[in-house]
């Protein structure tokens, strides 16, 4: 079995890593806090003292990091790249931009090291679960070696395209749900001047051909409760929609602009829908 | 409780409802063509008499040809079928004097659910009524929604319409601006099918809308959103984003339908 490292042991992170370790393989990771690492206790794994010890000993290096400028400090400033071993894979399971994705790329090539993204789609709860949608992009041939262990975290692996494919699957899955939250609120805005009673006309939608993920998902799991979170997720996603799609220029605005007003609405539709 | 049941309108969309009426074992008179038929005939034995019609096509029905003056009283007329909810309160309006409950129950879920009997059934109309039919209902239906009074079904169903064109919209446009970024579109559909984007409007195509009857689609949505414009035409300028987003998914689902089957 091929020897996994793994830095960025947060909310996402950590229960990829224990899927991982669950499975057999052999886990490896560093971390700049050790108290990090406590969500490992009951695991098997390895600790390094260092990034490049971590990198020296791994075959795959998987990152669950913050942003993409903590992916390229870390590969470079921070000694990943150099340490890691030719024909290893780097693993980003971070949401950020294609541009990053394939920028990423191309700093490995020169070690010999494939890079991968491979966003994971689903939050806290589905990753706990090992139910996580993994999106990914990358060399096919990669990609293929990876899916087992891409498996034991996820209910579904689905190869995208090349580099910054599996960032542009996640960006705009995310975007569209917006969008249908959109129009979700369009529609009940308009059933309220009709002086349509909102309950059975949402069973209705719930049921037929208007349904959405989007909309099954108030109530579930989006709630007054936690509405203003996943609203300030949402336009962090949609910053990174925006930068993934500045090459179209204008013609993308539409579509962003429309994502971005679901992503605001999203709180007056979990109140007209009263969850 | 067993009642006979008129049906009238049993071709194309009627079919499917007039056939699983009838397999639940209620006994069941057909006319697929209201013209020329003996309607008062029909009206005399029924206990409920469906309708698969336009608008035009009901108020001809029931009040031209004599089928109201020649029902039970007591008895119902139920119209599946999309039409105005104006019209559905107009048509009850004309019903009561004679001891004849109207419901407007259009359906929701596409060939696919009416084939297997997992329609939506979108009631409007006396309560009682409602409730007494629901079997009737359940027969080609997994959920009957009663909404509110006469018309509602009708509000009910054409606003659900105008969402799904709208999410047909949606899914149109990011699959734009996908192929423009030069995003392999199988993968990403892959990924928006079975993520938080999916929708019963984007399951919709490939499956069930193909290429080949993408057009005939089209055009039924198109109907349907012109009732839904005339249904809110009294709100004014703040329905029109709605209709428009609405309309222009039915209009494009030609080119959706390209992109995803491509």
């Amino acid at each position: 079995m091929p020897v996994i490292g793994f830095i960025g042991l947060g909310d996402q992170g950590a229960p990829i890593a224990q899927a991982i370790a669950d499975a057999g393989y052999p886990l490896h990771v560093w971390a700049r806090r050790p108290e990090s690492l406590k969500v490992l206790d009951t695991y098997p794994h390895t600790v390094q003292p260092t990034v490049a010890a971590l990198a020296a000993a791994c075959d795959v290096v998987g990152l669950c990091l913050r942003t993409d400028a903590d992916n390229v400090a870390i590969a470079t400033d921070g000694g990943l790249l150099a340490g890691m071993r030719r024909g290893a894979v780097l693993v980003n399971h971070g949401t950020g931009l294609p541009q990053q994705a394939r920028h990423l790329t191309e700093l490995a090539a020169p070690y010999g090291v494939d890079v991968v993204d491979a966003p994971v789609s689903g939050g806290h709860a589905v990753a706990v679960a090992r139910q996580l949608t993994t999106i990914v992009g990358g060399d096919p041939q990669v990609v293929e070696r990876l899916t087992p262990l891409f498996a034991t975290f996820s209910k579904k692996v689905i190869a995208v395209g090349p580099a910054g494919s599996g960032q542009f699957g996640k960006l705009f899955n995310n975007t569209l749900m917006m969008m249908n939250h959109q129009n979700a609120l369009d529609v009940f805005r308009l059933a309220g001047s009709l002086g349509l009673p909102i309950p059975p006309l949402l069973e209705v939608l719930l049921s037929g051909s208007a349904s959405s993920f989007a909309l099954q998902a108030i109530g579930p799991s989006v709630t007054s409760q936690n509405v203003a979170h996943l609203q300030t997720l949402e336009l962090v996603d949609m910053n990174l929609f925006a930068g993934a799609t500045a090459s179209l220029g204008d013609a993308a605005k539409p579509v962003v602009d429309r994502a971005v007003a679901g992503a605001r609405g999203l709180n007056e539709l979990t109140a007209l829908l009263g969850a | 409780m067993t009642y006979t049941v008129g049906f009238i309108g049993s071709r194309d969309e009627g079919a499917p409802i007039a056939r699983a009426i009838a397999d639940n074992g209620y006994p069941l008179h057909v006319v697929d063509e209201p013209a020329g038929a003996d309607l008062p005939g029909l009206a005399r034995i029924s206990d409920v008499v469906g309708l698969f019609l336009d608008d035009a096509g009901n108020s001809r029905t029931l009040v031209d040809d004599g089928l109201l003056k020649a029902m039970r009283p007591g008895s119902a007329v139920v119209n599946f079928a999309n039409g105005l909810p104006e019209e559905a309160r107009r048509l009850a309006g004309i019903s009561t004097p004679y001891g004849v409950t109207f419901l407007d129950v259009p359906v929701s879920g596409g060939p696919v659910a009416a084939q297997n009997r997992q329609l939506t059934a979108i009631a409007g109309g006396d309560t009682a009524t409602v409730s007494r039919l629901g079997p009737l209902f359940a027969s080609f239906a997994t959920t009957v929604v009663h909404v509110g009074p006469s018309g509602c079904g009708q509000q009910a169903k054409l606003v659900s319409d105008a969402l799904m064109a709208m999410n047909h919209q949606n899914a149109l446009e990011v699959l734009r601006l996908a192929v423009a970024l030069g995003v392999p579109v199988p993968g990403l559909l892959e990924v928006l099918r079975s993520g938080s984007a999916g929708s019963v409007a984007l399951a919709a195509v490939g499956p069930v809308i193909t290429t080949g009857n993408a057009g005939h689609f089209q055009e039924l949505e198109l109907d349907d959103l012109r009732l839904f414009g005339e249904a809110v035409e009294h709100l004014g300028a703040s329905a029109s984003p709605v209709v428009d987003r609405a309309v222009a998914g039915a209009q494009n689902l030609t080119e959706l339908t390209a992109l995803v089957t491509g």
